[in-house]
């Protein structure tokens, strides 16, 4: 392991990673099953609006939902086929939305149009961001947020930094390990095109020292300039570094990368655009390369199935509606010791109620848990330790503002701090009396917002 | 000869204060209006904040000043609008008594549920992060969400469901707005009558995940001889001002939703048990 010492400053923890389980394995193209479901709503923001009715055919590509509104994201057809119905159905994070099902006629009509030999020609740079808003790129990350909204920085802040987050600081976790390696290139001249269009010259890829190859890969896609390969019509030039980071969750998180790379700290509830920063994620840039390489909208996404419960961990190519069941067939299915299965990383995902619901965009894991990695205890009184003080990377004190939730005083608990709670779990991971810490910030927020309205 | 000098100064000094003080409240006395005061004693002084002022004294005064014919004291019932009234001298609308119903009954025995919750025993907190256990988007979750802001052991959780027990429920309406799926809402007392499900799902669907779920078959809307029971926004609904309690719908309801409240012979298992306990303290 290299020895990284960059990291951000203040509190954060090293939880077990077990990224070993699925990171040695190749990646693995999941079959597109018959029927695919993909939901209207994938991204932050505003619901797209439907374009496709009941029995219409679709082509590979096609716009099944447009964009509503500036943030907002549309949604395209991963397959050609047959729309079968648009009804409401269930997804990760949402009980009812609305899904346009699909009839795969497996002839993948309209691929090759989407998938080509990829040109970035900069003489057409005024139209990257127009390509990558239509082919409803959002943050691959988790988030989820319209990737356009965010290189459209307001007119009054200049930018002078592109951050790429290649930390993947989620145990677990590897869907961007396995991009970084095996695409270098082309998530390297995502990252150029995103920085001109921001029209900055500093490109910084943030990534763990966990990850040695991804960091090699890289670096040897910048120093011997192969990600310019598809570059034509006279490609500005950029300053891009790789910076290897210490290991630490959640660097990952925008303002904790921000202050590990450039040293700069984002004032309470402003955005990076304040420090003149831009933070992006490795699968982000790769989807951007696509888009404006080849004009292919985001129609499939890396998922990593891992976990001590699943008979074949590993990484799985799968496009946006693919059930989860089939990732899991895919994956030699789960084992008795299934203990509680979550989507996305273990400190942050949401649970995973049933295997029908379809991959999303922000879909980056699927954890199949052991008894022994859940590790839940029972929830005991508060004992004053203060090691979640200590682990807080925002600086907050999460013992005393969960205190105010059990006595209803939401609005002292917003005075000390809780909505600059970026909910990464840290405080609750290192509590030694197993409090729901961040489940009671969620709370404080739900009903603060409920309060001010 | 010291002690007698410092106890006539003293007496001096209070008989100076005294007629101090007696100046002072006289001048600046605050009149209250008394009414005020004999309203506030017959209030409940349960200080549930229903009525939306701060406590019960809050209410009487808001009630002397205004005369406010709509200001209410849910839990005093008609009886203290009555006595309010005749202390003020002014009318009041007659009130039926009214009392929380929660409009599911998919217990763990008739609803299915899958996955598991590990975090905070919250029903707000469990539906943030979209990790209910019932399969169901619009079943109750049973985590007692409303239980807890209860002050008057009004409700319990039973089975995975939470149920109401109308003997202690005095109408404050502050479960109403705890449940994150709004199951909770005010029914007039003794009503006999309810669609026990508020799920917008297909027919179809339902069936796969409660075996007491609405179906929306429309049988009992067109049963109703009152033409009371109607779809509103997906679900079934009976309009109880129209409802005249013939309970023809009853029979007619193929996923037995719609529950005759005392013809179906339901008794809490919490109301049974606090007689229990009653009777073995007595």
């Amino acid at each position: 392991m290299s020895s990284a010492t960059a990291r951000f400053k203040r509190g954060g923890v090293h939880p077990d990673e077990g990224k070993e389980l699925s990171a040695a394995s190749e990646l693995v193209t999941v079959e597109v099953p018959k029927r695919v479901q993909v939901p209207v709503t994938q991204h932050l923001g505003k619901p797209s609006k439907v374009l496709v009715g009941k029995g219409e055919d679709v082509l590979v590509g096609q716009l099944l939902a447009e964009a509503d509104g500036p943030i907002s994201a549309p949604v395209h057809s991963p397959v050609s086929g047959k729309v079968l119905k648009v009804a409401d159905g269930e997804i990760v994070g949402a009980y009812r939305t609305p899904i346009i099902d699909i009839m795969n006629n497996g002839k993948f009509e309209g691929e090759e149009a989407i998938n080509g030999t990829p040109v970035v020609n900069w003489g057409e740079k005024g139209e990257f961001l127009d390509r990558i808003r239509s082919a409803g790129v959002v943050g691959l990350g988790g988030a989820a947020f319209p990737t356009a909204v965010k290189l459209s920085p307001p007119p009054n802040v200049t930018i002078d930094h592109l951050l790429i987050n290649g930390c993947e600081c989620e145990p677990y976790l590897t869907a961007d390990d396995i991009l970084m390696r095996e695409q270098a290139d082309a998530v390297v001249a995502g990252c150029a095109i995103m920085a001109g269009i921001l029209g900055v010259d500093l490109i910084r890829i943030g990534v763990e020292d966990n990850k040695p190859r991804a960091i090699e890969s890289l670096s040897n896609a910048i120093s011997q300039q192969t990600y310019g390969a598809t570059f034509q019509g006279g490609a500005p030039s950029f300053d891009i570094v790789v910076v290897p980071l210490r290991t630490r969750y959640p660097q990952g998180a925008e303002k904790q990368l921000i202050e590990a790379v450039t040293g700069r700290q984002v004032p309470s509830g402003k955005l990076p655009f304040s420090v003149g920063c831009v933070v992006q994620n490795v699968g982000t840039a790769l989807a951007v390369f696509d888009a404006v390489a080849k004009g292919r909208p985001l129609i499939e996404r890396v998922v990593t199935l891992t976990g001590g419960a699943i008979a074949n961990p590993g990484n799985f190519l799968a496009r946006i509606g693919t059930p989860v069941s089939a990732l899991i067939a895919a994956a030699g299915g789960t084992t008795d010791a299934l203990a509680a299965q979550v989507a996305g990383g273990p400190m942050m995902g949401k649970s995973l109620r049933n295997h029908a619901v379809p991959v999303v965009k922000g879909m980056s894991g699927l954890l199949f848990l052991t008894e022994a990695e859940v590790a839940a205890g029972e929830e005991t009184d508060c004992i004053r330790c203060g090691r979640c003080v200590e682990a807080c990377p925002m600086g907050l004190a999460p013992c005393d503002i969960t205190a105010q939730a059990d006595y209803l005083k939401w609005e002292k608990a917003v005075e000390l701090g809780a909505p600059d709670c970026v909910e990464c779990g840290s405080c609750q991971y290192v509590c030694p009396a197993n409090r729901f810490l961040v489940a009671r910030i969620r709370l404080i927020k739900f009903y603060s917002r409920r309060l001010q309205k | 000869m010291a002690i007698v000098e410092a106890t006539l100064f003293l007496a001096l000094l209070a008989g100076l204060l005294s007629v101090v003080l007696v100046f002072v409240s006289k001048k600046f006395a605050v009149e209250e209006n008394p009414l005020i005061a004999e309203v506030n004693e017959i209030l409940p002084q349960y200080n549930c904040g229903a009525c939306g002022h701060p406590g019960c004294a809050g209410f009487a005064q808001h009630v002397v000043e205004s005369r406010d014919p709509n200001a209410v004291c849910t839990p005093g019932g008609a009886d203290l609008a009555k006595q309010i009234a005749a202390k003020l001298g002014m009318e009041v609308a007659e009130r039926a008594p009214i009392v929380a119903h929660v409009f599911c009954k998919g217990s763990d025995t008739v609803a299915k549920s899958e996955g598991r919750y590990l975090g905070l025993q919250d029903c707000v907190a469990a539906d943030l992060v979209t990790s209910a256990t019932k399969v169901c988007p619009a079943g109750c979750l049973g985590l007692g969400s409303c239980v807890k802001v209860c002050e008057f052991d009004a409700l319990l959780v039973e089975d995975g469901i939470v149920h109401v027990i109308e003997e202690n429920c005095v109408a404050c309406l502050k479960c109403v707005g705890t449940c994150p799926r709004r199951l909770i809402r005010m029914v007039p007392k003794g009503e006999k009558v309810a669609v026990e499900c508020t799920t917008t799902d297909k027919g179809a669907t339902v069936k796969k995940y409660c075996g007491l779920g609405c179906i929306a078959c429309m049988k009992c809307v067109k049963t109703c001889p009152e033409e009371a029971i109607s779809l509103v926004n997906g679900a079934i609904t009976i309009d109880h001002e129209k409802c005249v309690l013939c309970g023809d719908c009853i029979p007619v309801c193929p996923q037995s939703t719609i529950l005759g409240l005392e013809l179906h012979g339901r008794v809490l298992p919490g109301v049974a048990q606090a007689e229990e306990a009653k009777e073995v303290e007595a």
